[in-house]
């Protein structure tokens, strides 16, 4: 049993080795089809990282996003104090302030012209205002809008502002985005497995005598199979590496003008890249699609090659 | 070790290629194989290789019943044999020694062992200081004895050789044939399909005549 298991993993380690060497050994030829695989690659993973980075912008705004809530009038500052704490005290709110209606009104006479019409007014006719920025796992439309509903029916607020709206279309449109990088993931995949399996079917046909004395010799058929098998596996695996290369210089040349763009807006905006757990899993499924083209080439076209018929 | 029982082999078309064969070696037998070019002895060879499938008749071979093997079973088969051709078909891209080791390759021999086998065979054939050479810069007669290292390293309980000559001057047609008495004496069977019957009548093996896909 235990020989039998060595045996297998050197016919393994051979495969693997010799389908590596068999590569090396035509450079610039391993190099075009490893580059055409990292680019078909890098798309989809560029898709991924710019929907990664528009759902932490959203998140962003929506942190800048506020509640305002308009407080009965009148009401007497012990009131509006603690209806303050009372909203502070709240999981989901971040910071809360209020703006007592005399604030309000000192704030809109210093507003050019607006003295003269505000000194004919018999009482100020402003509420106070407490304005409530949801605190950071507020993330989702839904949340936001439960926080909302929790605040609106607030004995003391006589009404609560805030536009829902923008942020629902924004978010129906990033699902919307990252159906399509779906689509075009999965498109972009039967491309990786098509251009492994072309070149698989290019390999067996160089190799095509070498088949042949293997198959009269008598070697079994998983014996011949597994070189090219282990080739679409070094291809995957070599397209991704240099697929998360590609990305990442991109993101980081990238990253000085959304800085540039970002300071315009005054907003402080750090551009991600690809990371650990997205590089790993990039790696791993462009090494699985690169078996599954070597295999899907290569044992349809094996079973034709017959020794000297 | 190798029986035809009515063995006959008809191509598409309908020309016959062996008709109604009846052929036996014995263990540790040699025999020539002979006859004019389309005679039938390069089919009687691949029928036994299973390259090519009779059209009725039955082979055995080893106590292996041709007809009865599972097409995933053939691989299996084929390890027990020694092939050697007219052209020996090596791999121009690897040295002697990874031409002669394929078999034990196949078979997961460990690298020492099949280094021990690889020179044992090449020194048997004379070409043990060529193992790191690449086949095209060899001579024809050196790539015939490469092809044949390849065909016995892995010890086959039987050699077909088909027209292993045919490419050779007469000193190294001898040479070659008393290569293939060698590995005889160690036991292997020995089946040699050739049309130079001066150099088999110098021989003393059976003769096996074969005229119209008859033997005779």
């Amino acid at each position: 049993m235990l020989t039998k298991l060595r045996t297998h993993l050197g016919f393994h380690v051979h495969a693997a080795v010799n389908s590596l060497n068999t590569l090396a050994r035509k450079p610039l030829a391993t190099t075009m089809t490893t580059v055409v695989i990292a680019i078909t690659l890098a798309l989809p993973a560029l898709f991924w990282v710019f929907t990664d980075n528009l759902g932490q912008l959203t998140v962003n705004w929506q942190r800048g996003g506020h509640i305002s809530l308009y407080l009965k009038s009148p009401l007497s500052t012990a009131d509006e104090i603690s209806t303050l704490a009372r909203v502070r005290a709240l999981d989901s709110v971040g910071k809360a302030s209020l703006k007592s209606s005399a604030d309000g009104l000192a704030e809109l006479q210093s507003q050019e012209g607006m003295e003269d019409i505000m000194r004919y007014l018999p009482e100020n006719p402003l509420p106070a205002v407490i304005e409530v920025i949801p605190a950071l796992n507020i993330d989702t439309p839904a949340k936001l809008d439960q926080l909302y509903q929790h605040l609106k029916v607030d004995p003391q607020v006589e009404q609560a502002k805030f536009d829902m709206q923008w942020i629902n279309r924004l978010h129906a449109i990033l699902g919307f985005v990252a159906k399509t990088a779906h689509g075009l993931m999965a498109l972009l995949a039967a491309a990786v497995v098509l251009i492994i399996g072309n070149t698989m079917r290019l390999a067996i046909h160089n190799r095509h005598e070498e088949i042949q004395v293997l198959k009269l010799i008598g070697a079994t058929g998983p014996y011949i199979t597994r070189p090219f098998l282990y080739s679409g596996i070094w291809y995957g695996l070599m397209g991704a590496v240099l697929a998360v290369l590609f990305v990442n210089i991109f993101i980081v040349s990238l990253a000085i003008a959304v800085n540039q763009l970002a300071a315009v807006y005054e907003m402080h905006y750090t551009l991600l890249g690809l990371s650990i757990r997205q590089a790993y899993l990039l790696v791993l499924s462009a090494t699985i699609l690169g078996w599954i083209g070597a295999r899907l080439s290569v044992k349809r076209q094996l079973a034709s090659i017959e020794p000297y018929n | 070790m190798i029986t035809f029982n009515q063995v006959s082999k008809r191509y598409p078309g309908g020309y016959e290629a062996l008709s109604q064969v009846d052929f036996s070696l014995e263990k540790g037998e040699m025999a020539f194989l002979t006859g004019h070019s389309g005679a039938g002895k390069s089919t009687l060879l691949k029928l036994i290789a299973m390259l090519e499938l009779p059209s009725s008749g039955q082979i055995i071979i080893n106590g292996v019943r041709l007809n009865q093997l599972k097409k995933r079973d053939i691989a299996g088969y084929r390890c027990t044999l020694g092939i050697t051709f007219q052209s020996p078909h090596l791999l121009t891209d690897r040295t002697v020694f990874d031409n002669v080791a394929l078999p034990l390759q196949i078979q997961g021999f460990s690298p020492q062992m099949i280094a021990k086998r690889v020179h044992a065979a090449l020194d048997m054939v004379g070409l043990l200081s060529r193992e790191k050479m690449l086949p095209v810069h060899l001579s024809g007669g050196e790539q015939q004895r490469v092809g044949i290292a390849r065909a016995v390293v892995h010890k086959p309980a039987i050699l077909l050789a088909d027209e292993p000559t045919g490419n050779l001057d007469p000193a190294l047609s001898t040479e070659v044939m008393k290569i293939f008495e060698q590995f005889n004496q160690v036991g292997v069977a020995v089946l040699v399909a050739t049309h130079d019957l001066a150099l088999i009548a110098s021989m003393k093996h059976r003769i096996v005549m074969l005229k119209g896909g008859r033997v005779c």
